[in-house]
């Protein structure tokens, strides 16, 4: 049994010097290669928009003057919404599509997962960039609203 | 009881059943590399969303950890180095448990990063099931290494 072992530790030693040369090599090598240490903005949401955090947003979805606004894929966004929400992909050309729909400078609030927050910051700066000036991330995503109780529409509903 | 046991050993290291366990780990570790390997930045993004790893550490375990599962993969599968990659295919399977429970235990709604890293699957109780089935065919291949359908064994 110890001789298995050693022998497959050894193995396991000239395979990692093997991934850690082909990796960073093909790392280096390619456009989509990532710097090694990632520098301390890469994993925040970057957005001009303003955050809102789920009470607040709750206000506007009571009176019902604020739109929902969902940055996630499709399929995501039919599994569960919050209701009432338009679904504005943060990869397609919905935001612009959206912005005759809408009557004049509403309250936006974009949101998507938690974990996908930079998706909702996408949409929200796009919409800021065509001259809408209220717009809002939901801060902690659709998990942090339905953390507080607020109603979602899911697929078999 | 004896009886069962010779059984087991007998299952176990049947050739077919070591070949099939190291084509179940090959196909599955070479599957779930891609995507990766095809997007670093954003299986960064998964592995942060775990709060788990310091954020010093974050890129150089998605540039390397999608290569690992890949040449442990093939490795795997034609039979060089068998038991090398059986043992460190078992300590990510290890990793991977270890992050998959702590996210579970702590209510995290991430997708799970496992074979695709956008939207994708959540994590769940199922993906731990299959990882403990995983580490079965660790095991095995770990015992048995590349004794059968190997490149190496043609090449000796």
């Amino acid at each position: 049994m110890t001789e298995i072992l050693t022998r497959a530790v050894k193995e396991a030693v000239i395979i990692v010097i093997i991934v850690v040369i082909v990796a960073m090599v093909v790392n280096r090598a390619r456009d989509e290669g990532i710097p090694l240490i990632a520098d301390a903005e890469t994993f925040r949401v970057q957005t001009n928009a303003e955050f809102l955090v789920a009470g607040d947003a709750r206000a506007y979805f009571d009176d019902g003057s604020g739109i929902f606004l969902d940055a996630r894929e499709e399929r995501l966004f039919a599994a569960e919404h919050i209701e009432g929400a338009l679904n504005v992909p943060s990869t397609g050309g919905g935001v612009d599509e959206m912005a005759y729909m809408v009557p004049a400078d509403p309250v936006l609030i974009c949101y998507s997962a938690e974990s996908t927050e930079r998706e909702a910051g996408v949409i929200a700066d796009k919409l800021l960039e065509l001259g809408f000036t209220r717009v809002y991330v939901l801060h902690g995503g659709l998990e942090a609203w339905k953390a507080e109780g607020l109603p979602t529409v899911k697929e078999s509903e | 009881m004896s009886d069962f046991r010779s059984v087991a050993e007998k299952v176990f290291s049947n050739k077919y059943v070591v070949f099939a366990a190291r084509l179940i780990l090959g196909v599955v570790f070479i599957y779930a590399s891609l995507e990766k390997i095809q997007n670093p930045e954003g299986f960064a993004q998964a592995i942060y969303n775990y709060r788990m790893v310091p954020e010093s550490l974050i890129n150089i375990m998605a540039i390397l950890l999608p290569w690992l599962e890949l040449i442990c993969g093939i490795l795997v599968i034609v039979g060089v180095f068998v038991r090398g990659s059986a043992l460190l295919i078992g300590a990510m399977l290890a990793v991977f448990i270890v992050a998959l429970s702590s996210a579970l235990l702590r209510g995290l709604d991430i997708s799970c990063g496992c074979f695709t890293l956008e939207g994708g699957r959540g994590i769940a109780g199922k993906t731990l099931v299959e990882d403990i089935l995983l580490m079965i065919c660790v095991a095995i291949a770990l015992l048995h290494g590349g004794k059968v359908f190997s490149f190496k064994k043609g090449l000796n």
